[in-house]
């Protein structure tokens, strides 16, 4: 790096910044202040009118702690699952990068493509009791009839919704996590390997602080996806207990405006949800952020 | 605002015929049946071109209360040129853009067909209890009937009530379900009030609201249905959303009934390939409910003449007659009144129709017998919270 | 851990696996749209028919849609990738101030609940007067997508060595002359990866672009739930596959090009 670094921010840059910051930021943002504000019962933004009403009647309605812990089961559950899935994946991947590693990454980036609804769609088509893998059973002579063939998809324990956010997401995170950093991730492996650091001491100590700042962040999206999305609980949940983020968009779209008011409520719930997690998430993880290998951690870009 | 004249007089049909030549019509209506999507646009569309210079723009709509979302939030707006011009509606959802005053009045009895229509049938000239009035003009009729396989289950063994269906249920554990009340679930709506019907005695006193006898007679169905929980499909544990998922459910044997409300029984159903072609409809001996659907036009359509224009092609004779053969894949009834065509050659249209219903079809006079009205609209709302309440106990 | 005999059989196991994740789906939903009344419980349809596949495609309502869809998606992933790439190479820079409020900023969305987020934006839009229209979808889209071109662009920036500019300055090259001549090319790569991501992330939107086109902006993944609600295995397959063929452009522009770029 030979050239002269600017340190200071132009005016010029300000402005080039602010061309993506204010669509995003100030967007999510306002939607955030109007979603708080409806949630409150304001029409427009005057605090001086809070109303908690929305809340209490949202809290209070029978069900409502049985689809918040229904919603929260599942985030939790797709999360951890696809966590694990993802940093083995990825440190198989990166103590041996190579062709094969690099053919199942493409394969699996064709799926990140896949639109959420088309997914959802596809897995009620091979795993409902007379899907696809169910006829494979019964051509098998292993069943008879729909009804003696495990319930996978539809269920009440969500498993379809968690097995959608797996196999979605464990791409999203290997994805996020590995490629920026993988050669260099490499090449620490292998000199903790020379000096007879056990596989498992590798992933502990070298290869999760090595991808955490790019991981960890991808895994609170994650999370936040899989306790907020509306397409995979939508095709693939039950009836009861359906997810808070499925009562709230039908509440959402109800002619009723209070319920519009408290489908805000809804999701402000959620929000304050994400946040607690998100927060805890980073406390767990703040080990890999201070220790292991420093000098492999930066994700940000580094300079050529 | 365009052109063509500013007051458009529904009365002055040459005038009506005038304005409507160039325009689009924006008609939002449920989208989900490919088959009578494609229904719509080949049929009306090509004559609505040909005839009348009028674009057909179908808007296919996840459920109707999207189109009544877009308007009140067009209303909140003060939106005056709106992007509805039709809606395919009926029940809550008409109730609800009336009694908000969103609904252009004045048109639909005056409608050169409309005098194919006995507006003086109680189930055409209201809708779930609600006044009609000239905000909308039907376009077909439907009647709640069940679907079983000829494979799988003989005649003779058929329920014919909803105490015989609980028998039924219980000695075929697991091989019956209904789809649960509520959006989208239009359907198990029906079934359940068709329970209340034969446990009150009779649909005549549900056809004006009255709480007290919703509060009398609500615990005794909240109860049957609770009988029946255990013997249903995965124990009643969960239902199908929509009928879709009970068609698939029944096409792929996991249940032995399903459900359709189509004239021609299981005919579309057969020709849209959702079930066997071995699917026959049939009824309970009474309380079938039965209905008509209708179009309306919002009070800030753009396109006002043009709608009417469409509204008025539903019920040409020639267009009911088609509406209701197997193959072409609509399958709802007429909403007209063959008696009052005249033409003969119209008259001998609707016959001849009338004759293709198929062996799909409920017997015409089964479903004469067993035809009641549905209750008040007010009661639509108290059924789905009440069962979403009393048999799921969530949101 | 090392067994370089087992692992020689295997060599083929992790990407043959994650094909047949991936793939049997797709897969499925691709022998649902060719055939008709295929029940439980034949494993495979007893015929195969292009007549779905042609009607649907034929259709008027799914040619509209289709290109609706290509309306918003091409103007998206045009807006996005012109405002990320001025930022991007501000954001590249190797001693940057006040990076990580930016970076903030642009994961916000990703952290906010989806349906929260869809429909506030709703509600944002309603107030603009924009809700229901191809800029109201349009400005909804960005949301999600302009993280991503951003995220890619950057870190093509990182990559990309700033001295071939510098030389090409002293050898007199403007500023235009810099950018087509040096940047544009070193980075073909890295902008394709972008457009083709931007690209797919909009197309894929079905909440979002039901709440912000209030209905009235019609797409595929659109159409597909509306038919979920028909419940026509051959028209649902149909659409789905519609739905995913963009999926492909990823697919084929996969490699290591494609893999190195995508990194929050």
């Amino acid at each position: 790096m030979k050239l002269a670094a600017p340190t200071r921010l132009s005016r010029a840059d300000l402005l080039r910044l602010s061309l993506v910051v204010v669509p995003v930021g100030g967007l999510s943002l306002a939607a955030l202040v109007d979603a708080l504000a409806t949630s409150l019962g304001a029409d427009e933004v005057r605090w001086s009118t809070i109303d908690l009403s929305a809340y209490s009647d949202v809290v209070t309605r029978s069900g409502f702690w049985e689809s918040y812990w229904f919603s929260l089961w599942i985030a939790i559950a797709g999360t951890t699952i696809a966590a694990i899935g993802a940093a083995l994946l990825g440190f198989a991947w990166t103590r041996r990068a190579d062709r094969r590693g690099r053919l199942t990454l493409s394969i699996l980036q064709f799926n990140l493509g896949v639109p959420h609804l088309v997914w959802a769609v596809a897995l009620v088509a091979v795993l409902s009791p007379s899907g696809w893998i169910a006829r494979l059973t019964a051509w098998a002579g292993l069943i008879d009839r729909p009804n003696q063939f495990p319930l996978l998809v539809n269920d009440r324990l969500g498993l379809g919704v968690i097995l959608h956010l797996v196999t979605k997401e464990v791409p999203f995170l290997l994805l996020a996590s590995l490629p920026l950093n993988g050669p260099r991730l490499r090449t620490s492996l292998g000199q903790a390997a020379t000096l007879g650091a056990s596989p498992r001491s590798q992933l502990r100590h070298v290869y999760l602080p090595g991808v955490a700042p790019a991981f960890v962040p991808a895994l609170i999206a994650v999370f936040a996806y899989a306790l907020g999305a509306y397409e995979p609980a939508a095709v693939l949940g039950v009836q009861q207990p359906r997810t808070l983020a499925v009562v709230a968009v039908e509440w959402f779209r109800d002619p009723d405006l209070r319920l519009r008011d408290q489908a805000f409520a809804l999701a402000t719930i959620l929000l304050a949800t994400i946040a607690v997690a998100g927060a805890a998430l980073l406390l767990v993880t703040r080990h890999w952020w201070t220790h292991g290998s420093q000098r492999h951690v930066r994700v940000a870009p580094v300079g050529a | 605002m365009g052109v063509g004249p500013s007051v458009l007089d529904p009365k002055d049909w040459e005038g009506v015929l005038v304005a409507a030549r160039g325009q689009s019509v924006n008609w939002y209506l449920w989208g989900g049946s490919e088959s009578i999507n494609r229904f719509v646009d080949d049929t009306y569309g090509p004559a609505l071109k040909d005839r009348y210079g009028v674009t057909l723009r179908r808007v296919p709509i996840a459920d109707t209360v999207d189109a009544v979302n877009q308007l009140l939030a067009e209303d909140r707006a003060g939106t005056a040129d709106g992007a509805v011009d039709m809606i395919w509606i009926n029940g809550e959802n008409f109730s609800t853009l009336r009694t908000a005053g969103l609904l252009y009045d004045g048109w639909a009895r005056t409608l050169p067909n409309a005098s194919l229509v006995n507006w003086d049938n109680p189930a055409v000239a209201s809708d779930f209890g609600t006044d009609v009035g000239s905000m909308e003009s039907p376009w077909s009729s439907a009647q709640f009937q069940l679907v079983y396989d000829t494979e799988r289950t003989a005649e003779t063994d058929l329920p014919r009530s909803y105490a015989a269906l609980l028998d039924w249920a219980c000695a075929n554990t697991g091989r019956f379900t209904y789809i649960a009340p509520g959006p989208g679930g239009f359907q198990g709506t029906r079934f359940v009030k068709g329970a209340l019907f034969e446990l009150s005695g009779g649909a005549e006193q549900w056809q004006t609201f009255d709480q007290t006898l919703w509060d009398k007679w609500a615990p005794r169905l909240w109860d049957y249905l609770e009988q029946l929980r255990p013997c249903l499909w995965r124990s009643g544990k969960t239902y199908p959303k929509d009928e879709s998922e009970l068609h698939r459910l029944f096409a792929n044997d996991e249940v032995d009934f399903t459900i359709t409300q189509a004239a021609v029984g299981a005919g579309a159903l057969i020709a849209d390939g959702l079930v066997p072609d071995t699917a026959k409809a049939f009824v309970f001996d009474t309380n079938s409910i039965g209905d008509f659907n209708y179009v309306a036009i919002p009070a800030n359509a753009t396109n006002k003449a043009a709608a009417m224009v469409v509204a008025n092609l539903l019920l040409a004779p020639e267009m009911q007659a088609r509406q209701i053969v197997p193959a072409n894949g609509f399958g709802l009834g007429y909403a007209i009144d063959p008696n009052r065509v005249t033409d003969p050659t119209a008259r001998q249209l609707l016959t001849d129709a009338a004759a293709q219903l198929g062996p799909a079809a409920t017997d015409p006079t089964d479903l004469a017998a067993s035809l009641v009205g549905d209750a008040a609209a007010a009661y639509q709302d108290l059924v789905e919270t009440g069962w979403r309440q009393a048999l799921l106990g969530g949101l | 851990m090392s067994v370089p005999q087992s692992a020689r059989h295997g060599r083929l196991v992790t990407p043959l696996a994650a094909v047949l994740v991936v793939a049997t789906p797709i897969a499925i939903l691709a022998l649902a749209a060719l055939s008709t009344r295929w029940f439980f419980p034949d494993p495979f349809p007893d015929s195969l028919t292009t007549e779905h596949l042609s009607k649907i495609l034929g259709s008027s309502t799914t040619r509209a849609s289709i290109a609706t869809g290509l309306l918003v998606s091409a103007t998206v992933t045009a807006i996005a990738l012109l405002v990320s790439w001025p930022a991007s190479r501000v954001l590249a820079r190797p001693h940057m101030p006040g990076r990580a409020v930016i970076i903030v900023l642009l994961f916000l969305p990703s952290v906010l609940p989806a349906v929260g987020l869809a429909m506030g934006i709703d509600i944002v839009l309603l107030r603009l007067d924009l809700a229901g229209t191809y800029i109201g979808v349009v400005i909804a889209h960005l949301v999600p997508t302009i993280p991503y071109a951003v995220a890619v662009l950057t870190a093509g920036f990182v990559r990309h060595d700033r001295r071939l500019e510098a030389q090409a300055a002293v050898l007199g090259a403007n500023d235009w002359q810099r950018l087509r001549l040096v940047t544009l090319p070193a980075l073909r790569g890295t902008l394709l990866v972008a457009a083709a991501l931007t690209f797919v992330v909009s197309w894929s939107q079905y909440l979002l672009t039901v709440l912000s086109g209030s209905g009235r902006v019609v797409t595929i993944t659109m159409l597909l739930f509306s038919a979920l609600s028909g419940g026509n295995p051959s028209t649902i397959g149909v659409l789905a596959l519609v739905a995913a063929s963009p999926a492909t452009i990823l697919l084929a522009l996969a490699g290591r090009q494609t893999t190195e770029s995508i990194a929050p």
